[in-house]
């Protein structure tokens, strides 16, 4: 556009960083998601409020904005449409949505400072709370990579954003301060780049020698056309050879800063050692060799999860994002030695013997799911065939020893 | 509502006679494979054109492939054979002539069940569970494909212990299809790699997926002069994207959404993975079968949904059409959707036989 305009561009969510063609519509959204009663579902007009009234009449606390993004769930906030929003937040996503139009990240950031809030109206008594914008607050302070680091956060996309709060993480600012600003070299990737969760992009890479440089969808696109859940996209680019990955920063915002950066390497999101290691245990994650230490909150996404659509939808799928047979094949009732090809026919029921064995990681099992679940299953049946059936293993029992049936 | 024997159902022949009882267990009252497998199935595949009689083989967790003959009038089913394997099935591939069975699985080998001798020997191997295996038949050379999650995707001539060729993968192989002269494997982090086999298999282009999820199945479709021309992929998030090889114009790749329960469930959505996705070999429509343990018929080229059948006890974790189009089979069984807790060693496990013809035909134009 020619002249800058000062103004807010397009209305967006605080707390979910959605965008909205009109104010009303967001004021709309934001009272069916972020300020209904999860008890009587009456829907309140802010955060605040809402808090207010679930004390009063459920008797109830609620310390968290529904639906919002972890670090921009503090309920005593009060925003009401675009009124309200802290000024850094502000300035912070305009960054976002100049990186995301300019095509090239991290040009210095300009600061030009908008004056919060947007549309006239009296502002509510704003209570502005810098300091709990943790990673946000940060950030503007940084320098321009820093800022830049801000975007991908910032622009998690309509829809997405849950699954970028959490890397927003207070402490997860100081890597992002770096990736962001390393990935936006790559070219484009930048705003994309956190929000790869399997490593899309990190698994485009290695696998077609698709060139990470891709170009953020041109304007035409819609950003985050996942955003639009509802409709199946018929105008939605074909995958041909050469097409770019515009509309990929749809992606449900996994956010894997360290992902990203191995992204030139290796196949992302400690992929290598799924499908032997037992899958949940942080511990067990060795983590993409050479990336910056990963926060508590990154290790525990290290196994790539899958990103859960947020409140009113639910992926029935263990969160993990291995196939679910690579997660039943480690189960011990499955567990063959290798090399054990050969035998045919001799593996009935019970085959008891090295069965499980060679699994050194009874840490593996343990951590698939709770352990008295396992012993059920291992009860040895009578009347089936139950190949791998060795009497109850509860997880956490060295492999090595479990040679009795039963 | 009867499936079976009524006015209008394969109208050419091979009519189910027979109608099954309705029941929580079987919704859409088909006709129930017997002896099915004792654990859930894996694959599912029926035999080719080249046998005259309909043969149905099943691959399941219990380590073991099935083979039931199945009468294509009665709809009736009789288990023939059975072979073992050194761990869970993973899949299964019939060679083009009919005379063999190709079962892939976890104890990473890949082996060729001879029907007429009920011998098998193994014939390919890979370093970790071998997840697909494929017959190829091209003009100059036959072989299986296999892909494994050690990231490799090798070709054997069945006669050599060592592969013909062996291609890196950029990660584990979930699933994969072959339909001369095209083959197309997807893996772990959404994958895509399409391969050319003519002369010899080679690479031909990787493509992004129109998918943001993990996929988990992939099916090659042809065109309208019936050369394969484009895949439908599967994901763990209900959708399936029709993606083309080299698509005249991007519009023609699209994605739809599938197998959920659409906010019935509390105001909540349940999303679930579709599991399996098949195109009817004389329509060109498509089946697609999920966690949800329904199936659904869908014309891609109307871009419409035909069918939804009711609710299964159990994820339909995987279907097969045979050669003729008459026969929709699915498996009912534990997919693992819900983590082990959910596994119920003692439900039984259902294949259920399904007379699809009509019900598949494309939507008339408008």
């Amino acid at each position: 556009m020619g002249r800058k305009k000062k103004k807010q561009q397009k209305p967006w969510c605080w707390y979910c960083n959605r965008e909205f063609d009109d104010e009303k519509i967001l004021i709309q959204h934001q009272k069916a998601k972020h300020f209904k009663c999860h008890v009587c579902h009456k829907k309140l007009y802010t955060g605040p409020g809402l808090s207010i009234h679930c004390m009063q009449v459920h008797k109830e606390t609620v310390d968290k904005v529904p639906n919002a993004l972890p670090n921009r769930n503090n309920i005593e906030i009060e925003i009401y449409g675009m009124e309200g929003i802290p000024e850094e937040d502000v300035r912070a996503h305009e960054q976002n949505l100049k990186n995301k139009g300019s095509n090239k990240n991290n040009d210095d950031d300009d600061d030009d400072s908008n004056p919060a809030g947007g549309p006239a109206g009296p502002s509510r008594s704003s209570q502005l709370h810098p300091s709990t914008q943790q990673p946000f607050g940060a950030l503007p302070g940084m320098a321009g990579p820093g800022a830049g680091g801000a975007g991908p956060h910032g622009m998690a996309g309509p829809g997405m954003m849950r699954p970028m709060g959490p890397m927003g993480g207070g402490p997860g600012m100081g890597p992002y301060g770096m990736h962001p600003g390393m990935m936006n070299q790559m070219g484009g990737m930048g705003p994309m780049g956190p929000m790869g969760p399997m490593g899309p992009m990190g698994g485009m890479g290695p696998m077609g020698g698709r060139p990470m440089g891709m170009p953020p969808g041109g304007p035409s696109r819609p950003l985050f056309p996942a955003a639009q859940v509802t409709a199946p996209q018929p105008g939605f680019p074909g995958p041909g050879a050469g097409m770019d990955s515009g509309p990929r920063p749809a992606f449900p915002a996994y956010s894997q800063p360290s992902a990203t950066v191995t992204r030139p390497g290796a196949p992302v999101v400690g992929a290598p050692s799924v499908p032997v290691q037992g899958v949940s245990s942080v511990p067990s994650m060795g983590g993409p060799g050479g990336a910056p230490i990963p926060t508590a909150s990154e290790i525990s996404r290290k196994p790539a999860l899958i990103q859960q659509g947020g409140a009113t939808s639910k992926i029935v799928h263990p969160e993990q994002d291995i196939s679910l047979e690579e997660r039943r094949a480690q189960l011990a009732r499955y567990r063959q030695p290798q090399g054990r090809g050969g035998l045919v026919g001799a593996h009935q029921p019970g085959q008891g013997g090295p069965m499980g064995g060679g699994h050194p990681q009874g840490g593996g099992i343990g951590g698939l799911r709770p352990p008295h679940h396992m012993q059920q299953m291992g009860m040895m049946r009578p009347g089936g065939p139950q190949p791998g059936l060795l009497g109850a293993r509860p997880p956490g029992m060295a492999g090595g020893e479990c040679r009795k049936a039963g | 509502m009867t499936m079976f024997g009524t006015g209008g159902l394969g109208a050419s022949s091979s009519v189910f006679g027979q109608t099954a009882a309705a029941s929580t267990a079987n919704p859409m009252k088909d006709i129930e494979v017997v002896s099915p497998p004792d654990d859930s199935v894996s694959c599912l595949e029926f035999s080719p054109p080249a046998v005259p009689q309909t043969f149905l083989v099943a691959g399941s967790w219990d380590n073991n492939v099935r083979c039931w003959e199945v009468d294509q009038n009665s709809g009736k089913t009789q288990p023939k054979a059975q072979q073992t394997m050194g761990g869970p099935v993973l899949d299964v591939a019939w060679a083009d002539d009919g005379t063999k069975v190709f079962m892939s699985g976890c104890d990473n080998t890949v082996r060729c069940w001879d029907l007429a001798s009920n011998q098998t020997v193994q014939v390919a191997q890979h370093d970790a569970p071998v997840k697909t295996v494929h017959w190829v038949k091209a003009p100059n050379y036959t072989c299986i494909m296999t892909g494994s999650w050690d990231k490799t995707l090798k070709f054997w001539d069945t006669r050599s212990p060592n592969p013909m060729m062996s291609i890196a993968l950029p990660e584990r192989a979930y699933c994969a299809d072959v339909d001369y002269p095209m083959a197309v494997v997807s893996t772990a982090n959404r994958g895509i790699i399409v391969y050319q086999l003519e002369g010899q298999p080679q690479q031909f282009k990787t493509q992004e997926s129109s998918l943001r999820y993990q996929h988990r199945c992939i099916s090659i479709f042809r065109d309208k002069m019936n050369r394969p021309t484009g895949y439908a992929i599967g994901s763990v998030e209900g959708r399936v994207a029709i993606q083309y090889v080299n698509p005249a114009n991007p519009k023609d790749n699209f994605t739809f959404k599938c197998h959920r329960s659409n906010g019935t469930n509390q105001g909540y959505q349940d999303i679930f993975s579709v599991n399996d996705i098949r195109f009817h070999p004389v329509h060109g429509t498509l089946a697609t079968v999920g966690s949800d343990g329904r199936f659904s018929f869908w014309d891609k080229d109307a871009r419409t949904k035909l069918k939804t059948s009711e609710a299964m006890e159990q994820s339909i974790t995987k279907c097969a059409f045979n050669h003729t189009g008459q026969i929709f089979a699915y498996a009912v069984s534990y997919d693992w959707s819900k983590g082990h807790e959910f596994y119920t060693p003692t439900k039984k496990n259902y294949i259920f036989l399904h007379p699809c013809f009509e019900e598949l035909k494309p939507r008339p134009k408008t």
